[in-house]
C-alpha cells in the first residue's frame, strides 16, 4: 500500500511568490515612471521643420531667423533670448510712440543686434515671426515696426501650448 | 520476459519555466513601452510653413476667408458691395448727397445674402466737436451678419470635398485668398490653407477677430484721430 512518507513531502516554499511580488512591484514602478515621462513630454515640445509655400524653384534662398511673439515678449530662437515689454504695445496712442517704445525696450539686446544685422543683410536672411494667439491682438503693431525697419519677414501662427524647439 | 513491474511515476519538482516565459514576455512589453515613451517624450515634429511676405499676385483679386469660432466662412465682401450698390443712380452718375438715403433704402429692399453672410446698408449722420467748431459727417456702412453655414474642422478633415469645391470655384475666379484668423481657429486655417495651396491659389493670413454684426464703411465717414493714431481692436486694421 502506498503511503506518503513524511520525509518525501516537500515543504511549501514562498520564493516564487516573492519573485512574483517583486516583479509586480517593479512593473508598477516602471508604469508610473513611464506615465510621468509621457505626461511631461507629449504635446509640450514641438519641433518645427520649415516647409515653404512656394515651389522649390521659387523657394526663398534666404535663411529664416525665428522670433516668437506672445503679446508681451519677443523671444529669439533657438537661443531663447527674451525681451519683455512692460505694457501692451497696442495701448500706446500712436504708431510713432509705439515704435519708439519698442526701440527703447530692445536697446542692447540680442534682438536689437539681430534687427540691425538683418536690415543690412536683406539678401541673405529674413525673420519669421511665430505668433501665439495671445499676441494676435497687438501683432499688427509689431508687424508695422518690423516693416519700418526694412526687414524682410514672414509670420505664422503657433498654438499657445506648444513649447517650441527650433533647429 | 518482461516483468509486470510498473514504474512508479517520478515525482516532479516545481518547474519555473512558465514563470520564465511570463517574465520574458513582460520584459518584451516593457521594452516596447519604453521605446514608445522615449519617442513621445522627444516631442512631435511639425512641418510648418515659413512664408516670406510678398506682394500679392497683381492680376488676382483678393477674397477673404474668415476663420473664426472654429469655423470657416467665405466673406465675399466685394461682391456684396457691388450687388448692394447696383443702382441706376450709381451707374448713370446722378447720385448726390441727398440721394444717398434713398439709395440705401432701395439696396436694403433688394437685400443681399450668400451662404455664409447676409449684408445690408446703413446710413448714418453725426456731428463731431463742440458748437463752436462742429463738423457734420455722413457715412454708408455695410452691416455684415453671419448665417448658420460654416465649414468646421471636422468637416474639412473628414469630408474635404465640400470645401475643395469652393476652393476650385475660387481658383477659377483668379483670386488670392486672405485668411482672417482668430485665436480659436488655427487648425481650421491650416487645413483650409493646405487645400487652397494644393490648388495653386496664393494665400496670406492676418490675425483678426470680427465682432458681429460687423460694420464696414463704404461711402463717406470721417472723424477719428490723426493719421498716426491707432484704431481700436485688431479688426479695424484690416482693409476690406
Amino acid at each position: 500500500m502506498a503511503t506518503l512518507n513524511g520525509k518525501e513531502s516537500q515543504p511549501v516554499t514562498l520564493f516564487p511568490m516573492f519573485n512574483i511580488l517583486i516583479c509586480t512591484l517593479g512593473v508598477f514602478i516602471f508604469v508610473m515612471a513611464t506615465v510621468a515621462m509621457i505626461s511631461l513630454g507629449v504635446g509640450k515640445s514641438i519641433i518645427l521643420t520649415p516647409e515653404y509655400l512656394d515651389d522649390a524653384a521659387d523657394e526663398p534662398a534666404k535663411a529664416p531667423r525665428y522670433i516668437e511673439w506672445t503679446g508681451r515678449d519677443l523671444v529669439l530662437h533657438p537661443s531663447r533670448d527674451r525681451v519683455c515689454f512692460d505694457c501692451d504695445i497696442h495701448s500706446i496712442r500712436t504708431y510713432a510712440e509705439t515704435y519708439a517704445y519698442i526701440d527703447g525696450a530692445l536697446v542692447g539686446s540680442p534682438l536689437d543686434s539681430l534687427f540691425t544685422a538683418l536690415s543690412a543683410n536683406r539678401e541673405a536672411e529674413y525673420v519669421v515671426l511665430l505668433v501665439r494667439p495671445s499676441g494676435f491682438e497687438n501683432f499688427m503693431d509689431l508687424r508695422g515696426y518690423i516693416e519700418k525697419k526694412g526687414i524682410d519677414f514672414g509670420y505664422e501662427p503657433v498654438d499657445q501650448e506648444w513649447t517650441l524647439r527650433l533647429r | 520476459m518482461m516483468g509486470g513491474r510498473t514504474r512508479r511515476p517520478e515525482r516532479q519538482g516545481l518547474s519555473l519555466d512558465s514563470l520564465m516565459d511570463i517574465l520574458t514576455c513582460l520584459v518584451g512589453v516593457m521594452l516596447l513601452v519604453v521605446i514608445f515613451a522615449v519617442l513621445e517624450a522627444r516631442g512631435a515634429n511639425v512641418r510648418m510653413r515659413m512664408p516670406l511676405v510678398r506682394e500679392p499676385p497683381g492680376d488676382a483679386e483678393r477674397t477673404i476667408l474668415l476663420c473664426q469660432d472654429r469655423g470657416l466662412r467665405l466673406l465675399d465682401f466685394d461682391i456684396a458691395v457691388e450687388r448692394l450698390l447696383d443702382d441706376p443712380t450709381v451707374h448713370d452718375g446722378t447720385l448726390d448727397y441727398d440721394g444717398v438715403p434713398a439709395l440705401v433704402e432701395r439696396a436694403n429692399e433688394r437685400g443681399f445674402s450668400d451662404d455664409y453672410f447676409s449684408y445690408h446698408l446703413d446710413y448714418r449722420e453725426w456731428t463731431d466737436g463742440g458748437w463752436w467748431k462742429s463738423r457734420s459727417y455722413r457715412a454708408v456702412e455695410v452691416v455684415i451678419e453671419p448665417r448658420e453655414k460654416q465649414h468646421a474642422l471636422d468637416e474639412l478633415e473628414r469630408n474635404p470635398d465640400v470645401f475643395a469645391s469652393l476652393a476650385d470655384a475660387l481658383a477659377a475666379r483668379n483670386v488670392w485668398i486672405a485668411f482672417l484668423v482668430d485665436s480659436t481657429s488655427l487648425d481650421v486655417f491650416r487645413c483650409a490653407r493646405e487645400i487652397c495651396v494644393n490648388r495653386g491659389i496664393a494665400t496670406g493670413w492676418d490675425p483678426v477677430s470680427l465682432e458681429f454684426p460687423y460694420r464696414q464703411t463704404v461711402l463717406g465717414g470721417g472723424g477719428g484721430g490723426g493719421d498716426d493714431e491707432k484704431p481700436e481692436g485688431n479688426a479695424s486694421t484690416v482693409q476690406f
